[in-house]
């Protein structure tokens, strides 16, 4: 099996970690594996993703997407990972002047990103249904619904994962302390409802005091002000972090609040599951994948700010019991969720689709 | 008529007069109403003044006579001497009439419009249709004219919601006149606005502040029946209703009640739903962001330019339009789009047709044409629309077809039909939709969004510490409290008048100012300076008011009277004002933070204007900063303004402390969406999402498969009832011996009494795959007893099996109990032996300290264990008891109904009740009897600790010897305990205690 990913963006967001880790996970499982991407974003794939190389990841740069042309052909398979991935391929295909097998792992329901009306948006739309015969796969019953029901078009289910070298519990957690919560604050991505969070954050350091410590993270102090979010002292914004902080900040956190519009997947929450901290998502989106209300996090209306607070409350105010109850299902759920499971998964999914 | 009457020999007397119109008695009075000139002269307490109102009939210009004589008994035929026999009223003459202007936390104002101040006595306030005495209130007057009077109430231990509901207020003699006071509720208004589909939104008239969450209910009838009754929860003063499909198209009225079922408010008409339904949106022009119309696409090369236009009150109100137009340059040639959208739906499915319509008017007489087309482009429904001089609407209907099923965008082109010199359009409203005629634009309305409180300072104009009318000739001066006027240039005097408002009709409008300002010549500019009660302006703002040009001033000058036709307001804007230290002296620093409105036109009759925009500013780190609305003006004006408003909506934008109410998606892109993508339908409900709770949770192991016997089906059916108080742990141990043991048909319904959400989504979670099993929540710990009789009675189920939820079952449990109930016609309950049960327990009736005992399984025996052993050492005689525990017990429900339940009135914590009922029981008959051969193991009391039990269960007894002082219970409990099957039974348990492995041997 030899697959080719066009991936191109420089990564960083969930969605690439996905593909950067599944990559890794089907080349230990014997399949030829290469990721193309953009000759300017190759430097930062490179310091973001080291293990690429380590494991033996082809990476194809392209300056214009023709030169993927005689690239494709020596692949099984050639797959798509966001729409504008879609686009290249098509261009790269028609250069190649041969038919190929297609692919589209898609990690979003991508026209809601973009501004309705607008070319992106359009092109988000037909990225599902430009290359008729290419197969479309999802991580989330969500994702396959959704892309399904407005486009006609099957997708099938793959399993997702997340990277457990770099998201494990911590040992220790002292009783002592106060609780922790975390939340992820991204003002360029209107999506993940940043307003919202910051408000829910400010609400908590208000009605708890030093009761709770607040932690956020996900961007510069810049982004913050230019959005016109002022953190009070209570809140420790730890600005844009990696991989390793994220997972440092997921380790003290008890609870890590996901307040976005809705959630695709959402694979921060997942990845803090498995460093014990239990998590608050949006009940719209793939989330109740993953999430159990009450048993292994929480769902709510996200809104809704009474519904979040009145979440947030009420695991405030449960026993150590039930703090340690949830703790421990959410680190058996994320287990469930192994890169090897994943990749697995596409694996299988691949070899029906050449063979 | 008015007066004062007294027997100087009987001061503390109060007399009661009939007032007489032409000999015709029209009502009685007391006069017990305090005097002014009375009281300073000492006359008595001065308390013996009266006043009646004159009713309506009588106000028609016939000169009648008057005459007032007292009825209190022992002055019979006194009359009252008059200052003038006669009177004629003319029809126009106003009777007192009251309007609420606000009511805060603290408050009450409202107007008395129609009575003169002179020798004004005072007013009476009613409440639940008695007068309030005078010093249970207080009435300030905060302003009087000749026709009208403001005033503030305030009631002791009375909030002004409940005054608005119960109270009435009235000059003195209105009450009696006309029979009734002005009952304050009345005065409240409602505003209706259809919103999507079979949604409305009630808003309350913005001056009466409900507080957060207030409730009143409704009800929608058609005609006078009531078809649809409600909650309305209100949350700013609004609350969203939605009416059932059925009703919404139909003509309906809402009426509203207070909490103690008074009408609160008068009665408003329901539109009809979605009759506002436009295709597209932002078709009045409401909203923009900077040059461009939210929502409209303008190609780039179209000129296009915001603009204003004053339409009369009528016209706004028929046609929704905004006062804000979009004006557009149309060249000559080819056709050309203008603007577009794309539609929020495809053309309404089910209808037939739909119309376009278009408010708009042109320099020259011109054709547009308005097309719907697909995706690609193609046109699949156009019509081409005449546009005149004059402000018109057109409309045009469209049939649905198949073609315009796959409508994507509304667009307006030109028709090609320009002269090449080109010419300008300007349009008002847009319509997409059916067939109703307002272009009002309800759907970019965010839910939850309301204006909140009018941010100008002194805006009903009620203070002029300056003095009504002057003139001044200062660069900067104060008009009215917080009122300034400010100019740049060699601009002449500023004239300034307070002067009475006027509406539209010419009328004054009584109690109500409004500011003249006259300025004659203008160099640079000149502006008047509102002070805003704020200290954030992030949002979106409305501002509102009302003006013309023109004053009472009205100066002779040829130039002026120009300017007095038409004036005009060149600016007005928001800023930011903050000082800073110049050469060390303090500078004005403005920053604006929104234009609202540029060139208002101002006509000479009195016109409402309403503009709404986005402010966003970011806040700064000056704590010193005032927001200031300015109206500029760069011409001589003359012009009259009142009721100025502006009001903001935070509930976007911004970051405000406190929780954000309603529901809203944060990103505009994804709200904008949702409707359009199938299988988001809940993203856009009304009400909060609750999460859905999937079988076959991964965290517990999946139920194994239930085997069922249907050997005892002719015994009826079975509902097992467990009621649960938190202790869920024992509560999910019970279940799961429930799930693994029972191979009787049955059902099982959970009664949580109150648990904390942790216990109650993992019971939700653990039943949510097994069908048989419900879940019912009281709304609040009801207790015990409570619980346990609301489960049998709400049960259809022959056999009712009341179970602890600290109890764990045994294989064969309920088919032996069921046996047990079936050994007699007889019997109505049926109890098990167990670990814990007081007569019921086995080996041990007592522990060493004399307590009922408690007694553990033997060394390495589980529960199945010692039921198996206990089915096979019973004598199976299932023998009758005294009474039961009442842990676990099968009930036959007709018996229990029929002998009235448990009574959570004697006993709601659940201790002695079972016991009350065991008596009743057999008082009427019935038998209660012992399965010896079940065994139920009873872990003892989740519900409470050792020592509260024991109180509960002190009260219980005491309660249980009061109520059955003919019963012994000493004998009860002895006969319960030399029960020779359970006496047997107990010894021989006690020898498998003694040597369980020997016992182990036993078990089958």
């Amino acid at each position: 099996m030899r697959v080719v990913f066009i991936l191109p963006g420089k990564g960083g967001g969930g969605g690439a970690h996905s593909v950067v880790q599944e990559s890794i996970g089907l080349k230990r499982l014997g399949a030829e594996v290469g990721i193309a991407t953009t000759l300017a974003t190759l430097p930062d794939l490179g310091a973001n993703y080291p293990e690429l190389s380590e494991n033996g990841i082809q990476i194809h740069p392209f300056a214009e997407r023709a030169e993927l042309g005689p690239v494709l052909p020596g692949y099984d398979l050639s797959c798509a990972t966001t729409w504008e991935s879609v686009h290249v391929l098509v261009d790269a295909m028609r250069s190649s002047g041969r038919s190929l097998r297609a692919a589209y792992y898609v990690q979003d329901y991508e026209p809601l990103f973009c501004i309705p009306g607008s070319r992106e948006w359009e092109h988000a739309r037909q990225s599902y249904t430009l290359i008729p015969e290419a197969q479309l796969f999802a991580k989330t019953r969500f994702l396959c619904d959704v892309v399904g029901k407005n486009h006609h078009k099957t997708v099938a289910k793959v399993s997702a994962s997340i990277d457990h070298d770099v998201y494990f519990p911590s040992g220790s957690r002292s009783n002592e302390r106060p609780l922790t919560i975390a939340a992820m604050v991204r003002p360029k991505t209107p999506r993940r409802a940043p307003r919202r969070t910051a408000r829910i954050l400010e609400l908590i350091a208000s009605r708890y005091g030093e009761a709770v410590s607040l932690i956020s993270f996900g961007c510069d102090q810049e982004d913050l002000d230019e959005a016109g979010i002022r953190f009070s002292d209570r809140i420790e914004h730890r600005g844009t972090l990696a991989r390793r902080g994220v997972a440092d900040v997921l380790r003290q956190a008890d609870l890590f609040l996901d307040l976005s519009d809705y959630q695709a997947f959402g694979r921060t929450a997942l990845e803090g599951m498995a460093c014990g901290c239990v998590p608050v998502l949006p009940v719209f989106g793939g989330a109740d994948e993953f999430v159990r209300h009450w048993i292994n996090g929480f769902v709510v209306d996200t809104r809704s700010d009474a519904s979040i607070m009145e979440t947030v409350e009420a695991y405030l105010s449960a026993g150590t019991g039930t703090h340690r109850r949830l703790r421990m299902a959410a680190l058996e759920t994320a287990l469930d969720y192994t890169i090897e499971k994943a990749a697995f998964s596409e694996l299988k999914l691949f070899e029906t689709l050449v063979n | 008529v008015r007066g004062w009457c007294t027997d100087r020999s009987r001061p503390k007397q109060r007399l009661t007069l009939q007032i007489l119109v032409n000999g015709i008695a029209i009502g009685q009075v007391v006069a017990d109403r305090p005097h002014a000139r009375l009281i300073e002269q000492g006359e008595g307490d001065g308390r013996y003044a009266f006043a009646m109102v004159i009713p309506q009939e009588f106000r028609d210009g016939v000169t009648r006579a008057v005459d007032v004589r007292v009825l209190t008994p022992g002055y019979e035929g006194t009359h009252l001497k008059t200052r003038a026999a006669e009177f004629a009223l003319q029809p126009d003459l106003a009777i007192p009439t009251m309007k609420v202007k606000s009511v805060t936390a603290d408050w009450l104002d409202g107007i008395l419009v129609g009575v003169s101040n002179r020798k004004f006595l005072n007013a009476d306030i009613w409440l639940d249709g008695h007068r309030v005495p005078d010093a249970d209130y207080s009435l300030q007057w905060l302003t009087r004219t000749d026709q009208a009077a403001v005033f503030r109430l305030r009631l002791e231990g009375q909030s002004p919601l409940n005054l608005l509901r119960h109270a009435a207020i009235g000059y003195p003699g209105v009450h009696e006149a006309l029979g009734n006071a002005i009952p304050l509720a009345s005065a409240v208004r409602f505003e209706i606005v259809p919103l999507d589909g079979d949604a409305y939104r009630v808003s309350v008239d913005p001056q009466v502040v409900l507080p957060e969450g207030y409730v009143l209910r409704a009800e929608a009838s058609l005609g006078d029946e009531v078809q649809h009754r409600l909650e309305l929860t209100f949350r700013r003063n609004v609350a969203r209703f939605t009416l059932p499909a059925d009703l919404s198209g139909r003509q309906m009225t809402l009426r509203l009640f207070a909490p103690n079922d008074e009408p609160f408010g008068s009665a408003a008409r329901i539109p009809r739903a979605g009759s506002r339904r436009n295709l597209v949106q932002n078709t009045a022009f409401a909203r923009w962001s900077g040059s461009s119309p939210d929502h409209w696409e303008i190609p780039e090369g179209i000129e296009r330019q915001r603009a204003f236009y004053a339409f009369d009150e009528a016209m706004r109100a028929q046609t929704g339009v905004s006062g804000q137009t979009l004006v557009v340059h149309l060249a000559g040639g080819q056709p050309e789009m203008l603007l577009c959208q794309p539609l929020r739906t495809a053309p309404l499915a089910g209808e037939t047709e739909f119309q376009f319509g278009l408010l708009a008017r042109a320099s020259q007489a011109t054709t547009v044409e308005l097309r719907l087309a697909d995706r690609t482009g193609r046109t699949v429904a156009s019509r081409i629309l005449d546009i005149t001089p004059q402000w018109a609407t057109n409309y045009a209907t469209v049939a649905v077809s198949s073609q315009t099923e796959a409508a994507a965008s509304f667009e307006i082109w030109t028709t090609g039909a320009v002269k090449p010199e080109g010419l300008y359009l300007e349009m008002a409203g847009l319509r997409c939709g059916d067939e109703s005629a307002s272009f009002a634009d309800t759907t970019g309305e965010r839910v939850g969004g309301q204006f909140g409180e009018n941010l100008v300072v002194n805006s009903a104009l009620q203070r002029w510490p300056n003095g009504l009318s002057f003139s001044d000739a200062r660069r900067r001066f104060e008009i009215t409290e917080g009122w300034h006027f400010y100019k740049r240039g060699m601009t002449s005097d500023a004239r300034i008048a307070a002067v009475p408002a006027v509406s539209q009709d010419g009328s004054a409008i009584a109690g109500c100012y409004a500011m003249s300002l006259a300025v004659e010549t203008v160099e640079e500019h000149c502006r008047v300076e509102i002070a805003l009660a704020t200290e954030t302006l992030r949002g979106d703002l409305r501002l509102k008011f009302w003006a013309m040009s023109g004053t009472v001033f009205d100066p002779p000058t040829a130039r002026f009277d120009r300017a007095m036709r038409w004036a005009s307001i060149d600016r007005i804007s928001v800023v930011k004002r903050s000082f800073t230290l110049t050469d060390g002296e303090p500078a004005r620093v403005d920053q604006i933070v929104a234009v609202l409105a540029r060139r208002v036109m101002l006509r000479r009759q009195i016109e409402a204007f309403q503009f709404d925009v986005s402010a966003d500013v970011a806040e700064g780190e000056d704590d010193e900063a005032e927001y200031i609305l300015l109206l500029e003006f760069n011409r001589p004006v003359s012009m009259t303004l009142h009721g100025l408003e502006l009001r903001l909506d935070d509930s976007r934008e911004g970051q405000s402390s406190g929780i954000v109410s309603g529901l809203s998606l944060e990103d505009r892109n994804v709200a904008s969406q949702v409707p359009f993508i199938k299988g988001l339908e809940s993203w856009h409900s009304e009400a909060t999402v609750l999460p859905a709770v999937r079988a076959n949770d991964q965290t517990s192991p999946p139920a194994p498969p239930q085997r069922w016997s249907w050997r005892y089906s002719a015994m009826g059916t079975v509902e097992v009832v467990v009621c649960v108080h938190n202790a869920v742990e024992e509560t999910l141990n019970c279940l799961k011996s429930l799930v693994g043991t029972t191979t009787v048909p049955h059902t099982v319904h959970v009664i949580n009494d109150a648990s904390d959400s942790d216990g109650r989504h993992r019971l939700i979670q653990y039943i949510a795959d097994k069908p048989w099993m419900r879940l019912s929540d009281n709304p609040e710990n009801l207790g015990y007893t409570a619980s346990a009789h609301r489960g049998v009675v709400e049960s259809d189920a022959d056999w009712v099996l009341l179970l602890n939820s600290d109890t764990i079952v045994a294989k064969g449990w309920l088919e032996g109990l069921l046996d047990a109930a079936a050994s007699d016609p007889q019997v109505a309950f049926v109890g098990p032996v167990s670990n814990a049960a007081t007569y019921q327990s086995v080996p041990e009736l007592y522990d060493g300290a004399g307590k009922w005992a408690i007694n553990q399984l033997p060394s390495g025996w589980t529960v199945d264990d010692m039921a198996s052993f206990v089915a096979q050492h019973a004598d199976r005689s299932f023998p009758e008891a005294p009474l039961l525990n009442g842990f676990c017990t099968l009930i036959r429900r007709s018996v229990f109904v029929e002998i009235g339940g448990l009574d959570a009135a004697r006993f709601p914590a659940g201790y002695g009740e079972e016991n009350d009922l065991c008596l009743r029981a057999t008082r009427s008959g019935h038998k209660l009897v012992i399965a010896d051969h079940v065994y139920v193991y009873h872990a003892k009391s989740a519900s409470f600790g050792t020592a509260r039990r024991q109180e509960l269960a002190k009260a219980g007894e005491r309660t249980l010897r009061a109520l059955y002082d003919d019963v012994h219970f000493g004998n009860l409990g002895r006969r319960f305990a030399e029960i020779p099957a359970l006496t047997m039974l107990r010894q021989r348990v006690r020898k498998a205690y003694a040597a369980p492995d020997a016992a182990a041997d036993d078990k089958p």
